[in-house]
């Protein structure tokens, strides 16, 4: 395949998923004695989604690389075992994964039945390393290493019982199958942007994270969030005009809003992908869950961009212009609403049981 | 302990492939499902007419009960389901069945489908063993 010209870059498949509970920030506001409607509507957030006992950022990575499988396949069982045997790469973005040594992407390989022959990693880079895996997907793919690669952004997070955090920290993941054949949504290009701000951070075996307050916002994700999203602009030579729809990283249901409004996005272009309201800050997963959603919307011709915000600090930004096969693709997996419609709420108790809170031994 | 730990790791990595992805072989002569995995085919005694086959993430409930008193490990799931499940091949596996909230919505029969979680987590420092568990369709 080396001899061939480099063809359009993009998405072939895609998949989100979304964890059953929920726990209400009213219900976490109970048992800190905080103002709960006051906490909802600071954080414009008023549920956030919690793994089962049995669930963690590898199993999450299943369900939505098995969904980004089913779209990808185009509904015929046979393409699929063909498009695994070219799937040379996948990476797992995500800021807790279940082994601090053993890789989560090895068995998610295993377990879609990508193996042997592929190469796999797992990255972190706080709420970005979802985005980070992509670009080292695209890197591939670009270079005709290989012919397909997986990238996952997934986390079951943590916050500090009483912490602000623990009003927003969820659980979520989303997965994209890049490739150059039946594309979902074509590549435009991406853009970086990076710098050492400390505004969140976890040691190694520190069981929360610690963050800088309200350090977090100006310097960290706005500056990072609209410089990635104007030099990618400015680098396709385009406008915010030129864009239908758009994706932040949403670690509050304010912060993605206010972003917008800074770059003069109308509401309505980011609206679908505020998910965030929902099921929390899912971390690595947030603005590709976002994006995911766009997609199930998006009609074909459509341009959307898609920024993500890792603390520490980074931004990644793509352009990605939908094409007529979204239409026969989106339905062969269940859309991002499937799994945000079917939860099960949770109080407190049953929550603190659910995130390792109550010791057994 | 050390011993017992060596055995979990290889009856891990032995079944993971069945555990994971349902893989398990299809007899190309007698037209026979084996789940997990068989080095001969039970019927016709041989290995030659055997291919790799991954099973549909689908069946039926067959039967289910619920555990009250789990074994030790599982102490945190406790109370839980767990059910035998007829594949759409005809294989019948045992497995927890997730999300009963109203049991008297269980049906012989109904529709299930297989989805990936953690089965067991070896103490803090050890193994997950990682596999499928049935949920129902209603
Ligand atoms: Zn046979």
């Amino acid at each position: 395949m080396s001899s061939k010209e480099i063809k359009d870059i993009g998405i072939v498949g895609y998949g989100v998923y979304i964890p059953k509970y929920r726990i209400s920030v009213d219900e976490i506001a109970k048992m800190w004695h905080d103002n709960g409607p006051m906490m909802a509507k600071t954080l414009n957030v008023t549920e956030k989604s919690v793994p089962d006992l049995d669930e963690d950022t590898i199993t999450i990575s299943v369900m939505a690389a098995r969904n980004a499988l089913a779209r990808a396949d185009r509904g015929d069982n046979t393409k699929n075992n063909e498009l695994l045997s070219k799937l040379g790469a996948i990476y797992v973005g995500s800021e807790s994964h279940p082994y601090a040594v053993k890789p989560s992407a090895v068995t998610v390989g295993e377990a879609i039945g990508a193996t042997p022959v592929m190469t796999a990693a797992d990255i972190e880079f706080a709420c970005k390393a979802g985005t980070a895996g992509l670009q080292n997907v695209i890197g591939l793919v670009k270079s005709q290493e290989i012919e397909y690669g997986l990238a996952i952004g997934t986390d079951c997070a943590q916050g500090r019982p009483g912490d602000q955090l623990e009003y927003t920290a969820g659980a979520g993941g989303a997965a994209f199958i890049m490739g150059t054949e039946n594309i979902i949504a074509k590549l435009e290009g991406m853009y970086s942007f990076t710098t050492d701000t400390p505004d969140f951070w976890r040691r190694e075996h520190a069981r929360y994270p610690s963050h800088a307050g309200r350090f977090t916002g100006q310097p960290s994700y706005f500056r990072h969030t609209l410089s990635a999203t104007k030099g990618l602009l400015e680098k396709l030579d385009l406008s915010i005009d030129d864009f239908d729809r758009v994706s932040f990283h949403q670690p509050n249901g304010r912060f993605p809003i206010a972003a917008a409004k800074r770059l003069s996005i109308p509401y309505e272009k980011l609206e679908d992908s505020l998910c965030v309201t929902k099921i929390g800050n899912t971390y690595s997963a947030a603005s590709m869950v976002g994006f995911a959603r766009q997609l199930d919307m998006a009609e074909p011709g459509e341009r959307i961009l898609i920024c993500s915000y890792g603390s520490g600090a980074g931004s990644d930004a793509f352009s990605f212009v939908v094409t007529e096969e979204i239409i026969s693709r989106r339905n062969l997996a269940p859309v991002t609403d499937d799994y945000i419609e079917d939860k099960a709420m949770l109080s407190y108790a049953h929550y603190a049981k659910h995130r390792g809170k109550i010791m057994m031994s | 302990m050390i011993i017992m730990t060596r055995k979990l790791v290889a009856e891990n990595w032995r079944l993971e492939k069945a555990r994971y992805a349902l893989v398990g072989n299809f007899c190309k002569k007698c037209l026979g499902y084996h789940f997990p995995k068989k080095q001969l085919c039970l019927r016709c005694k041989t290995s030659e007419h055997l291919e790799e086959y991954k099973f549909k993430h689908e069946g039926k409930l067959l039967e289910w009960t619920k555990i009250y008193d789990p074994a030790k490990g599982f102490d945190f799931a406790g109370p839980y389901y767990y059910c035998i499940v007829e594949l759409e091949e005809g294989i019948k596996i045992t497995t927890q069945l997730k999300y009963v909230t109203d049991e008297g919505r269980l049906k012989y029969g109904m529709k299930v489908k297989l989805v990936f979680r953690r089965l067991f987590s070896h103490g803090n420092e050890g193994l997950n063993t990682y596999g499928f568990k049935a949920v129902p369709v209603y």
